[in-house]
């Protein structure tokens, strides 16, 4: 007996060195890393350029959102000046394109010019952009704001080397593949089938690291059960959702399940808003007391229940409490089904409530806000459409509310602002005199504190005007086999999958 | 074929009397979400809460009325068709029986998958819109056994004897036709009532048919397959409600065929 | 017997005439402008400016009569070009070939199974008629057609895969991928095939020179492996191939609920898509493949048995 125990002590100790010693070889991980995504990579471009996985993977930008302290860091730019309606940006020097072509002032004109040519909206008020010296590029708006900064910490703003296109640097030239100084370069594209990146040796020198895999593969799988299965059948090392936030994303009604089985689950929470959005042009939406009477219907703590607990609700106001100013607002969302069958006057209310088909979760939401709304005195005439349909309906104005979410990852914070409040957009979530002027000075206001304050003011009057209805903030997951480790996996706001290694 | 009109009589009692032995099928309670089957829910609760059991009996009334109608449809349709093209013969026999024969080749559940998908483009997916889609592939099925039917006993003595004493075509239908075409045709739509409630959750569980929260056993069956894991139940019952009704009705249906062959006389 | 060969060969002709001026009035049955419902798809629900439409029309030919229009689709049709899917862009042709493989896969290996096991089961059936196996059969068969097979196929997942972890409900390429949606095919494909195998035996079983075979003391099985089973190999053999033909565009329910990368599921998800041009090309398709199985089917019928020739 105790010399078999002195046998399974030895053996112990031994395998625990030879433990050791597997750790520091490169022979520890595997060599192609698979993922699955829900998202086609669109590497061919189109009218939005690239997909957003690649513009985060592929390409890098001039500056970064810090939204913790709603601060623009520096990025592929080390410094820059901003003088009303001009930003002068002081380029990081020794920094390559993965195809070894250098990046400077004369890339950043071509990536914009490029936006330009292509009659992007986020590139259409820019009036010039000049190369100043080797290093240092101007970019003049035709109006000088606050926005003009945020817009190169966007998705849309990653910096395209020249040679991404032939004839090399001409902005009307032909697109042949995303170059970029972001951790991968593209390999091969199957559209919606298969993309196969590698990593770019000068980013990881410049971090000072190594890659752990030579080969990374994404698999397109739009079905979400099918992406899970995927994982599960070991297809896939690994699953993200939609880089951007909304779907596809990972089932969660999934998670509880996968976390049992042994899987990684790796989360983060995303100011993004899934919302209730009105129509508020036409009756009786636009009457604000009845929007006033259908937020204190909604009881958001059952739409986390929807969620098995792993989303938000949107008690607290209609952007995640870690956006700007949203604490501070101190904004409450009650709810108070009595209250509004009070406003309502004992009258019963009908709505038209258009929903996406495409969307399994947002019909089930849908189905139990219905339940809500009867209790307040709204009744609901759930219209479950085609996506097309869902569209023409929502073009043409046919509807009473509809769901629709605010925001995206940190970077967006401000484009979604405009996006969402400003009057003029064709996606505007809602809009009045005073929320649109205060959106547009939000927008304007370098002084960071100021905007504070305007934000602040902006969320009080959506608030007061009950512009919206939040339900609920979401997250974004990343769902690994327990072989693989994913190192720093959010040092961004999306997920970058430059640091993971798949054990053997 | 006893059994067989026992589960029938099952399914139709809790179609039409849903009210009494089932709770709200639509009220949500999201405190209660996802419990297995208790002497509380029979079945069990979905993901919002709601009673898995009421909704699978509320299911019964979707299924029934639509199948009840398309059946009625495609009868009423097919017979006529079928009896025209079987009893006035000659070039109308030739073109109506090929049309029978472009229907034919043609799988049902891909045309019937194809007309909702367009129509409901600008009508959503409404009962019509089900119903019109499937009974547009249905009705031949009738028209095929009536022709036959009619081709048959068009030729027996008494008919010819009827015309040659100068009867008119609508006194042979009416009183020599139709009486020995009725057994052939009921026996036919109660086997096919089972295949129409298949086709109905069929388009139900693909996303194509009634949508929720109208509770209907396919639509149902798809939102479960989600939770196999975590509350294999949602999927389990309305599958079996489906697979019990049409059991039911083949059982009864085939019962019925034996008994009418039996007594097969020609009604004089 | 040219004769015979030339009148069905008309008459499938004439079918498929019929069926694809079926498939091209698809479009023509909603209501309102079909140029407009193509320019809705395509851009996404952002409905046309007068001029963009009729440029629309004119560019689709849709401004021209009914009949020069089908006759314009069909002459393309007939070179194989159902043009482009509006998903991808590419060829309907191309997108349905690539995956047709993974459909005819699925359906050779379901077809061959249920075949023999229903001719087995059927055989013994009716040999064994009221007995154990027959009940079994019979029961076996109504099962079969009265569950719905996209439930058995999620009853199979839930129990094989989600319960017991034996086999993958994913998946394209191994051999145990195959396992699940080839067991839930061939039940459904046991159910009405063992049910004609088992009819079919008995009709001829209960014929004269059967009966006289049986006075003359031959054996049971001599009679049935001999004589019975000849006779009713055509018309057995008839029946099969000619469920060839509904089943070769693949199980529609079968590829959905186990993400089968075949044509069927493609076909599914073009409709959701609004991919119209696809939707037709199926439609088309599935008809053409029935209708030539039949008509070869019939044909090699009438070299076999030369009654036939002259019937009708």
């Amino acid at each position: 007996m105790r010399k078999l125990l002195v046998i399974l002590i030895l053996a112990m100790i031994f395998s625990g060195c030879i433990g050791e010693k597997g750790k520091t070889g490169t022979g520890k991980y595997k060599d192609v890393f698979v993922l699955g995504d829900g998202k086609d990579h669109r590497l061919k471009s189109g009218k939005w350029g690239i997909g957003f996985f690649p513009k985060i993977h592929v390409l890098e930008r001039l500056v970064e959102y810090d939204m913790s302290n709603d601060r623009y860091v520096p990025s592929l730019a080390e410094s820059w000046e901003i003088k009303d309606r001009k930003i002068i940006f002081h380029l990081k020097r020794g920094i390559k394109f993965s195809d070894g072509t250098p990046f400077n002032a004369k890339a950043v004109k071509f990536s914009l010019d490029r936006m330009i040519a292509n009659k992007e909206s986020l590139a259409k008020d820019i009036e010039n952009v000049e190369v100043i010296d080797e290093y240092t590029v101007a970019v003049t708006f035709k109006e000088g704001k606050f926005f003009n900064l945020a817009k190169f910490g966007e998705f849309h703003f990653g910096i395209m080397a020249p040679t991404s296109v032939t004839p090399a640097g001409d902005p009307n030239g032909t697109f042949v593949k995303p170059i970029g100084t972001g951790p991968f370069k593209v390999i091969s594209y199957k559209e919606e089938q298969e993309v196969i990146y590698e990593p770019n040796e000068y980013w990881y020198k410049r971090k000072g690291i190594k890659p752990k895999f030579k080969k990374f593969i994404v698999k397109i799988i739009p079905d979400d059960e099918t992406r899970v299965m995927a994982l599960r059948s070991g297809e896939v090392d690994a699953i993200t959702d939609f880089i951007h936030g909304g779907d596809p994303y990972t089932p969660r009604n999934q998670l509880p399940v996968l976390e049992r089985e042994g899987y990684k689950i790796y989360k983060r929470n995303v100011p993004i808003t899934w919302i209730i959005a009105f129509n508020y042009q036409k009756e009786p939406m636009s009457d604000p007391e009845i929007r006033k009477a259908f937020n204190l219907a909604i009881n958001r703590q059952e739409i986390k229940k929807l969620f098995e607990g792993y989303v938000r609700a949107a008690d607290k106001g209609m952007f995640a409490p870690e956006v700007p100013g949203m604490k501070e607002a101190e904004i409450e969302y009650e709810y108070n089904p009595e209250k509004a069958k009070e406003i309502l006057k004992g009258k019963r209310v009908k709505l038209d409530f258009i929903v996406s088909k495409g969307e399994n979760d947002q019909i089930l939401v849908a189905q139990l806000l219905k339940e809500q709304l009867k209790k307040a005195g709204f009744d609901v005439n759930l219209r479950i459409l085609e996506p097309g349909a869902y569209r023409q309906e929502r073009k043409s104005g046919n509807y009473d509310i509809r769901l629709y979410y605010i925001g995206g990852t940190d970077r967006r914070f401000y484009l979604r602002l405009y996006w969402r409040f400003d009057p003029e957009r064709e996606w505007k979530a809602y809009s009045s005199d005073r929320v649109g002027k205060l959106c547009r000075d939000v927008l304007k206001e370098f002084d960071s504190s100021k905007r504070k304050e305007k934000l602040i003011e902006m969320y009080r009057a959506i608030y007061n005007e009950s512009g919206v209805a939040p339900l609920y903030h979401d997250m974004m997951t990343v769902i690994t086999r327990d072989n693989v480790d994913v190192g720093n996996l959010f040092e961004m706001p999306e997920p970058n999958f430059a640091y993971v290694g798949v054990k053997k | 074929m006893n059994k067989g009109l026992f589960i029938i009589g099952v399914v139709v009692f809790a179609g039409v009397f849903a009210e009494f032995i089932a709770k709200d099928p639509y009220r949500v309670d999201m405190s209660n979400r996802l419990l297995s089957p208790s002497l509380e829910h029979f079945f069990g609760t979905d993901q919002l809460g709601r009673d898995l059991f009421s909704r699978v009996v509320y299911g019964a009334r979707t299924s029934l009325f639509l199948a009840v109608s398309i059946t009625i449809i495609s009868m009423i349709f097919g017979s006529l068709f079928g009896a025209v093209s079987g009893y006035f013969g000659g070039i109308i026999d030739d073109v109506f029986g090929r049309i029978i024969d472009i229907f034919l080749s043609i799988p049902d559940l891909v045309l019937n998958i194809a007309l909702v998908g367009i129509l409901s483009l600008s009508y959503g997916t409404s009962p019509l819109i089900i119903i019109f889609s499937i009974a547009f592939t249905n009705w031949v099925s009738y028209a095929r056994i009536v022709r036959g039917s009619v081709l048959s006993i068009k030729e027996h003595e008494f008919v010819l004897a009827a015309k040659a004493i100068g009867a008119s075509n609508l006194y042979i239908l009416r009183k020599h036709i139709i009486p020995n075409i009725i057994g052939p045709v009921i026996v036919l739509a109660t086997l096919n009532v089972g295949n129409v409630i298949i086709a109905i959750s069929s388009l139900g569980f693909l996303g194509l048919g009634i949508q929720p929260p109208t509770p209907e056993w396919g639509e149902i069956l798809n939102s479960g397959k989600n939770y196999l894991e975590t509350a294999p139940w949602i999927m389990l019952f309305p599958g079996f409600a489906i697979a019990v009704t049409v059991l039911g009705f083949n059982i009864f249906g085939e019962g019925l065929r034996d008994v009418l062959d039996v007594k097969k006389e020609i009604i004089e | 017997m040219l004769e015979y060969i030339a009148k069905r060969i008309v008459q499938a002709v004439i079918i498929l005439l019929g069926v694809s001026f079926l498939s091209f009035s698809l479009l023509y049955i909603f209501p309102g402008d079909p140029a407009e419902l193509i320019f809705l798809v395509n851009s996404g629900g952002v409905p046309p400016t007068p001029q963009e439409l009729e440029e629309l029309r004119a560019e689709l030919g849709l401004n021209k009569p009914l009949l020069i229009q089908y006759g314009n689709w069909l002459s393309k049709i007939l070179k194989g070009d159902f043009g482009n899917s509006w998903n991808t862009g590419r060829p309907v042709i191309y997108e349905i070939s690539q995956r047709f493989r993974a459909s005819a896969e699925l359906f050779l290996l379901s077809f061959t199974i249920s075949a023999i096991i229903s001719f087995i089961l059927g055989i013994l059936a009716a040999m064994n008629k009221d007995k154990v196996i027959d009940h079994i059969c019979r029961t076996i068969s109504l099962l079969g057609i009265s569950i719905p097979n996209f439930f058995f196929s999620l009853m199979l997942i839930w129990i094989f895969s989600v319960e017991l972890h034996l086999f993958p409900s994913f998946g394209y390429g191994k051999l145990e991928n195959y396992i699940l949606p080839v067991t839930a095919w061939v039940f459904s494909g046991i159910s009405i095939k063992s049910r004609f195998v088992r009819a079919t035996m008995l009709e001829i079983l209960n014929q004269e020179y059967i009966i006289a075979a049986k006075a003359k003391g031959l054996p049971e099985r001599v009679i049935v492996l001999k004589h019975a089973l000849r006779n009713a190999l055509i018309p057995i053999l008839t029946y099969f191939s000619t469920s060839i033909g509904h089943l070769v565009l693949g199980s529609i329910m079968i590829e959905v609920v186990f993400a089968w990368p075949g044509v069927a599921r493609f076909f599914i998800f073009s409709v959701f898509t609004r991919d119209f041009p696809v939707v037709q090309a199926f439609v088309l398709l599935s008809s053409v493949a029935f209708i030539s199985v039949n008509l070869i089917v019939d044909l090699s019928y009438a070299l076999i048995d030369p009654r036939v020739r002259y019937e009708r």
